[in-house]
């Protein structure tokens, strides 16, 4: 038996962190990992936000072979039939906040090559790492306090705090009674193909271009994101979504020309079939309790949009490093003081990012991962992009038709403007302690309910009788009643 | 590779392994109402039908990628998952 200041299970980003942050705070600390190298259990071939690279200077240090840089992404629609309608790209903003934003998207690398280089800082911190080494309980003391580990080695560890970053499926986390497993809607699969390429060909036929997206009402969100000489295809929903094999999903997004055209072209042959889960939660739950700390996937830190879990789990655990030497120099390490722990990631970028969680959450529930507003959401962007680049008619005729052209889709957006797009603009706008100006409330009030009414019934005197009344009442009814409830009830609230 | 037509379930077969000498997945049969969750979930064909009850394949510790959706999947809470031991299982290369 040997006794450490700090037991970190899992030498993910988040573990190896966390090890480097307390050995550098002068904690004797052990990692343990499962597989023979950091790295070989993990498989969401990784996309690094520049986030990273503002916060952590060693990041600035990285140097992976397989890095590519994403300096654009690339969103494709695709409609019931499997056709590619739309597609658009964007890239760095040169208004963005800070110079790495500015550079690129993001940085994709291999895991199996970021963790072994982040462990190996924690080593060289001072950090003890077993390999090989898989921890099957915390272990407690007489008294029922958590103390230590049992590894399946059959040997004990004892340490003051244990930091669980052992991923979605965390043994800490279930044996220290701190969560059981999720429910299957929190957690989302993921599954994807490996393809080797040879550089220039990806260089050559993708470019910067190394993150793209394909949204369709056939198959669930999938992606393409391309590391120096290979890439990942594949897609993902929640675990309690599945219909059909997801094999049945991904042959179909294999169908698609777009994926079709990036294998061939960059000459991609298939090396490696992959699968793992992340969560989406609208909040993490219970994140510590008496000696545990919970990190990274552990505490549901993916981000609840696209899933990012990098970065919230390197974050966190450094928060988490920071809270247990803390605790070792108060010689508390109660969960009332581990409590701290969750107030600091409240604070700070992992709080910002489930700050708009809820209404994060029912966008990309409803919208976003639901192939079904796929039938709807692709063929209005393709129609809105159609009407006003074509040239099969004069341009003034073409944006006449425009109006027109978009009119169908009028109840599907306002039904989705009044439970997801609304809701989560004001979310992510206004922090609710601070109530929204009742000016601007006011006004939206006010000048809304007469106007939709007004634009509705003048689309309908265009021959479209049943438009109004479709879209008159499902306006006021869904649209604005809401919207002035829930301004009403902020107000209210507020002062 | 052949893009025109592709059956991804071949690419199952591409999973880098040093296989579990011990079971680290179990289900409780007493527990499985049989609802096939698994099977369907299951992206490398580890789980199949018999009988109304879920069962896995003989050789399921040679395909297994270690997700953990089966167990997530499982309402009933007949299906047991624990990692292989520490070094055995998964040993992913491009991930």
């Amino acid at each position: 038996m040997r006794k450490y200041d700090l037991i970190v299970v899992g030498a993910g980003p988040g573990g190896s962190v966390a090890a480097k942050t307390a050995a550098e705070l002068g904690m004797k600390t052990i990692m343990f990992e499962r597989g023979n190298v950091p790295g070989e259990k993990n498989v969401s071939g990784t996309g690094i936000s520049p986030k990273a690279f503002r916060d952590f200077d060693f990041m600035k240090k990285m140097k992976l072979p397989h890095t590519r840089v994403a300096t654009m992404a690339t969103l494709h629609l695709c409609e019931d039939e499997n056709r590619e309608l739309a597609s658009f790209s964007f890239s760095p903003s040169a208004r963005a906040p800070y110079p790495e934003a500015r550079e690129f998207l993001t940085k994709n690398v291999y895991r199996s090559e970021l963790d072994p280089w982040l462990a190996g800082l924690a080593v060289d911190a001072g950090a003890t790492l077993h390999t090989a080494t898989k921890v099957v309980s915390v272990t407690r003391s007489e008294n029922g306090r958590i103390d230590g580990v049992k590894t399946d080695r059959g040997e004990e560890f004892k340490a003051d705090i244990i930091i669980g970053a052992d991923g979605v499926i965390s043994t800490v986390a279930r044996t220290s009674g701190i969560r059981g497993k999720w429910d299957p809607s929190e957690v989302a699969m993921i599954l994807n193909v490996d393809f080797g390429a040879k550089r220039e060909d990806i260089d050559l036929a993708i470019g910067g271009n190394a993150l793209h997206y394909w949204y369709s009402s056939v198959f669930p969100v999938g992606y393409s994101f391309f590391s120096s000489e290979g890439f990942h295809v594949g897609l993902g929903c929640y675990i309690d979504w599945w219909k059909k094999n997801p094999h049945y999903y991904l042959g179909k997004m294999f169908e698609v020309d777009s994926v079709r055209r990036q294998i061939a072209l960059c000459r991609g042959e298939p090396r490696e079939f992959q699968n793992h889960m992340v969560t989406f939660l609208t909040d993490p739950k219970t994140t510590y309790g008496d000696s545990v700390i919970l990190i990274g996937d552990a505490a549901g830190f993916a981000c609840p949009y696209e899933a990012e879990g990098v970065y919230y789990a390197m974050y966190s655990g450094m928060l988490a490093a920071k809270v247990a030497c803390e605790a070792l120099g108060e010689g508390d390490t109660s969960s009332r003081f581990l409590r701290r722990y969750e107030v600091a990631w409240r604070n700070s970028p992992i709080g910002e990012e489930f700050f708009a969680g809820k209404a994060i959450d029912g966008f990309v529930r409803n919208i976003g991962f639901n192939p079904e507003a796929g039938r709807w959401a692709v063929p209005m962007i393709n129609d809105t992009m159609y009407g006003v680049f074509n040239v099969a008619e004069s341009h003034t005729q073409s944006a006449r038709m425009l109006a027109h052209f978009l009119t169908p889709y009028l109840p599907y957006l306002a039904d989705s403007l009044s439970n997801d797009l609304i809701p989560l603009a004001l979310a992510m706008n206004e922090p609710l302690s601070r109530p929204p100006s009742s000016v601007i409330a006011r006004i939206l009030r006010k000048v809304f309910p007469p106007i939709l009414p007004l634009i509705a019934k003048i689309l309908a005197r265009k021959g479209r009788s049943r438009y109004q009344e479709i879209m008159t009442p499902l306006l006021v009814e869904n649209f604005l009643k809401p919207y002035a409830d829930e301004r009403v009830k902020v107000i209210k609230g507020g002062a | 590779m052949d893009t025109k037509s592709v059956d991804t379930k071949k690419f199952a077969k591409l999973v880098f392994k040093n296989v579990p000498k011990e079971d680290f997945l179990f289900v409780r049969g007493e527990l499985c109402n049989g609802c096939g969750k698994c099977v369907v979930i299951c992206p490398v064909f580890a789980w199949k039908m018999k009988a109304g009850k879920a069962f896995l394949v003989d050789d399921y510790r040679s395909v297994c990628v270690e997700c953990g959706a089966c167990w997530q999947a499982c309402a009933q809470g007949a299906i047991n998952f624990d990692f292989p031991s520490g070094g055995e299982g998964v040993k992913v290369k491009y991930g």
